[in-house]
């Protein structure tokens, strides 16, 4: 059961969680912040005076908001502009961030340092890794949404009136198993470039990744499962405790404190994934492949796994039978 | 009661079958009775075709003569893309589709005259109208004033796919407006026989029907009116319904649906559930347990003995949310969690259609508002009722309340003023329009009546509206006149101009001023002895003419509050003031002018909310409508965490896909 030991690994073993959650959370409140500050001056501005909007505090008052869209249009459209360049810095942001992550993973090191070098080395060919994956996928997102339009047209005419519930759920499902085949794909692909230090190159490690996803598929699978299992655990007792709502100040710090919480649970799964990747693809590469880490090691880093010279005949190849 | 009721009923069943015709429900008529179908029918489950013959029996209760006979042919709407229904709609009506190529019709293979002696004269079809929807015969000789037509008709019905109301979906069936149907006659105005326009629902007359449906055994069928007989021979069965004081007759079939009954108040709830929709039969039942409590105490007791409740599969949604005489459909589905309120919503409203249609029988083409703008209003009241006014839409979705009147009103303020609420249904400038204006903002100004009146008054004044009108079809006026006799009060200049005008309104606090007032100085000449009060300051020339005393009056401010009303639309509103000393005072503007002001002076105005009741729902904006001093930033601080809520969320999805 090595997917159980990976996410055992992942998530309980080793250095440097605490900096790549750290970070990850406090990326993503800071971001939002500077996002929502239009938005949070422009609601100052129309509800501090009106009192007909305190009923939003309750959860209600929705026609009141809704007053704001008929009569405010340009509120909404100027406290929403952020939202496209806050998404564009949070790719960017995401991909140095990750990049640091899967690094520090593969060097075991938990020192602010090493973080920034791994993200700084990896982060272009994370980009390519990126794109690749995101071609393959939308290509094989549009294949099975094409297949499922069909199915719809199909079920129309049907004589069974349950079929389209059966179909939406199958719809449901198979959008999430491509979304989650992408996103392994692309973990261990992120992997293997940290664990093989790039010696690959690029495509190589995007093609032998693909395989090693669809290779390991059930294990794999069973990985990633398990985690979004726990996420939407924790989602779904978010949503139910975040409804008591923000009628007073402590019951409004109470609730972002909460959510905070949440969000830094999210952050703490998101980088105990990544290291149960690099984990799982470390047990399935030769130990003499095993490249060393990206950077030379400084003194605070563990030892890295002796560099060997990586032969020209996929040195990367999995360990037979295992 | 309940139990006598339901025994009563049962025993005149059985009577009924015994003496092979149909029972008799209400010994005497509640209605006019002047147009009875007796109709034979038999389904084709695989074409999901009809092959039916009816027999007309209409009686002329006006004074004048007809010398010519309407009828609607709704299915025609469907035969192609063509048809007025067509054309307008665009093959679109509420969030459904057309699927060209499943079209449908209905064609009148033969219709004759059948005269006192059983002579048949048969009637050449004539088709006035732009589609094949409206059918014309001319009689041999009129029908004078009291006098009797009888009309026997064959005809085939293909039901298209389920789009606007009626069609099949894989083995539903769903037969609304599937026979040949009579126009109303209006004496010298002629028939009222409008085609089947997109916007457009019914308008018919009282009578009596007998029904008898020919389907596969398998099938289960519910339809309008009492199941009396069923007879099997072979592979089919043949359901007999009567029904008496109705103006319609539809029914549904369907092998697999889950066929639920439930007794309340001496009627007979009968569900026809989708099987994967099983666990909302409950939230049906008691949907229609409210309906029947509060209609029979806010309005009349439901006088019919039974009402059926049919879900349409999810592939079938346009037959779906539509009434019919003792008969509605609704809409549930597995997505529908139990905090958003639309299946109980929607019985309620379709149940509610009983009365606002069913018994008070409207002209549904050209007055709609009538039935759907009053039925909106008592859906309001109803989901109020029985959810709380907060939370009577949507109760508690991750901490968002929705109430009915919110809800309403949302789609209100969505396009408030294109179109009046009495106008034909088809010059709306759009279905958006109609929907709007037809459905939400009648419930809004009823509710303003509401609110005018007072809940107590206004029951006795719609009770009294219901009472004079039932079984038979009142126009506005009727409604202005009634509500105006029973509120002791002429209501047409305030009704007139909501009901007749596109007019808004929108109340806002245009200023409020604090004007501090310095406390007086000089001789004080209103005592017994003159006394010199002062500045209070350390230097003060008053100082020079003798012995200051301290001014008696506190700090006071001279204020100043303007209350604007914008839009055409004049309405009273109350304002609460609030003062620096914790009082507060109500004022009242009858609303005309464009503004007024009120002056004050002592104590700090602190806060201005004009309508703090929230008693004029159509108002376009309500965040204008108050000024306060000094904001908490409670409300934008909450706020502006719910928006976190998204956008970190967005950021936490983003760093998980990278
Ligand atoms: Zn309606």
């Amino acid at each position: 059961m090595e997917w159980v030991r990976a996410i055992g690994n992942g998530l309980f073993r080793g250095r440097g969680k605490a900096l790549g959650t750290l970070l990850i959370w406090g990326s993503g409140f800071l971001l939002a912040t500077i996002a929502l500050n239009p938005m949070r001056r422009g609601f100052h501005s129309l509800f501090d005076k009106a009192p007909a909007s305190r009923a939003l505090l309750g959860g209600g008052g929705l026609d009141t908001l809704f007053d704001t869209g008929m009569h405010q249009p340009a509120f909404w459209s100027a406290a929403t502009a952020m939202l496209p360049y806050m998404i564009l810095l949070a790719v960017v942001v995401g991909l140095v961030l990750m990049s640091g992550v899967y690094a520090q993973a593969a060097e075991g090191s938990g020192s602010w340092r090493a973080f920034w070098r791994g993200a700084a080395a990896n982060v272009l060919p994370f980009t390519a890794l990126l794109l690749l994956n995101l071609l393959l996928w939308a290509v094989v997102g549009l294949g099975v949404g094409i297949l499922f339009a069909a199915a719809w047209h199909g079920v129309r005419d049907t004589m069974d009136p349950a079929r389209p519930w059966h179909l939406f759920w199958i719809t449901l499902w198979s959008a999430l198993i491509v979304v989650n085949l992408f996103r392994n794909s692309l973990g261990f692909s992120q992997a293997r470039w940290v664990l093989t230090g790039g010696a690959e190159g690029v495509a190589r490690c995007f093609l032998r990744s693909v395989a090693f996803t669809f290779r390991r598929f059930v294990p794999v699978n069973l990985m990633t499962w398990t985690l979004n299992l726990v996420r939407a655990g924790a989602m779904i007792l978010a949503v139910f405790t975040l409804s008591p709502g923000y009628g007073t100040t402590g019951r409004w710090l109470a609730t972002a404190a909460l959510l905070q919480g949440g969000f830094l649970f999210a952050a703490y799964l998101r980088v105990g994934e990544a290291r149960a990747q690099v984990s799982y693809a470390r047990a399935f590469l030769e130990p003499a492949t095993v490249a060393a880490a990206p950077m030379p090691t400084g003194k605070d880093e563990e030892p890295s796994v002796a560099a060997a010279p990586v032969s020209e005949s996929g040195g990367m190849e999995e360990v037979p039978g295992a | 009661m309940k139990r006598t009721c339901l025994a009563f009923l049962s025993t005149l069943l059985a009577a009924a079958v015994a003496a092979q015709s149909p029972p008799v429900l209400f010994s005497t008529p509640m209605s006019p009775r002047d147009a009875n179908y007796a109709i034979q029918v038999t389904l084709d489950a695989a074409k999901h075709g009809l092959r039916g013959e009816e027999r007309i029996r209409w009686r002329n209760i006006t004074d004048t003569p007809a010398t010519d006979a309407w009828f609607h042919l709704y299915l025609n709407a469907f035969a192609n893309d063509h048809t007025v229904f067509m054309t307008e709609s665009g093959g679109q009506l509420r969030g459904d589709a057309f699927d060209k190529g499943h079209w449908g019709f209905c064609e009148v293979r033969s219709i004759a005259l059948v005269g006192a002696d059983g002579t048949r004269t048969p009637l050449v079809q004539l088709f006035p109208r732009e589609d094949h929807t409206v059918m014309r015969v001319v009689l041999p000789a009129p029908v004078p004033p009291g006098g009797d037509a009888v009309f026997e008709v064959t005809f085939e019905d293909q039901l298209p796919r389920v789009f606007a109301r009626s069609g099949y979906a894989g083995t539903f069936n769903m037969a609304g407006q599937w026979f040949p149907k009579l126009g109303v006659f209006q004496g010298a105005k002629g028939w009222n026989c409008h085609e089947y326009h997109a916007n457009t629902e019914f308008f018919s007359d009282f009578g009596v029907y007998d029904v008898s449906i020919t389907v596969p055994v398998q099938y289960v069928v519910g339809a309008t009116g009492v199941l009396w007989k069923e007879v099997r021979h072979g592979a089919e069965k043949t359901l007999s319904f009567h029904a008496e004081d109705v103006h319609d007759f539809a029914w549904a079939a369907q092998p697999d649906f889950v066929d639920r009954s439930e007794s309340y108040m001496g009627v007979q709830i009968r569900v026809l559930m989708q099987p994967g929709n099983r666990a909302s039969i409950p939230r049906y039942f008691a949907a229609v347990k409210q309906d029947l409590k509060d209609y029979a105490e806010w309005i009349w007791k439901y006088p019919y003995p039974e009402i059926t409740v049919v879900d349409p599969p999810m592939n079938g949604m346009g037959a779906g949310g539509m009434e019919y005489p003792t008969f509605i459909t609704a809409g549930a589905s597995p997505f529908m969690g139990k905090r958003i309120l639309i299946p109980e919503v929607t019985v309620v409203h379709e149940f509610g259609h009983q009365y606002w249609y069913g018994m008070e029988a409207d002209n549904e083409f050209e007055r709609a508002w009538l039935d759907e703008g009053i039925n909106s209003y008592y859906e309001a009241r109803i989901m109020d009722a029985w959810y709380g006014p907060e939370r009577s839409f949507v109760d508690d979705l991750w901490g968002w309340n929705l109430g009915e009147e919110a809800q309403e009103r949302m789609a209100y303020l969505s396009l408030p003023d294109m179109d009046p609420i009495v106008l034909d249904a088809w010059k709306y400038v759009s279905q958006h329009s109609y929907d709007v204006i037809t459905y939400d903002k009648s419930a809004l100004v009823l509710k303003t009546l509401e609110n005018m009146l007072g809940r107590k008054k206004m029951d006795e004044v719609m009770r009294a509206f219901f009472m004079q009108v039932k079984f038979t079809h009142p126009d506005t006026r009727d409604f202005i006149r009634i509500v105006s006799q029973a509120a002791g009060q002429d209501l047409a200049p305030v009704l007139e101009p909501m009901l007749y005008g596109t007019g808004t309104v929108d109340f806002r606090v245009a200023q409020v001023r604090n004007v501090p007032r310095s406390s007086p100085q000089g001789y004080d000449l209103t005592g017994a002895a003159p006394v010199l009060y002062g500045t209070g300051k350390k230097k003060d020339k008053n100082q020079e003419h003798g012995r200051v005393a301290k001014s008696p009056f506190k700090e006071s401010y001279d204020s100043t509050v303007v209350l604007e009303r914008r839009g055409s639309l004049v309405l009273p509103v109350d304002v609460a003031i609030s003062f620096s000393d914790g009082t507060t005072r109500t004022e009242h503007w009858n609303g005309e002018g464009r503004y007024t002001a009120w002056t004050f002076s002592g104590p700090k105005v602190v806060r201005v909310v004009a309508d703090p009741k929230d008693l004029v729902p159509l108002d376009l904006n309500r965040l204008d409508n108050a000024w306060v001093d000094e904001g908490d930033g409670a409300v934008a601080r909450s706020m502006t965490t719910r928006f976190r809520v998204l956008y970190q969320s967005l950021v936490a999805i983003l760093f998980n896909v990278l």
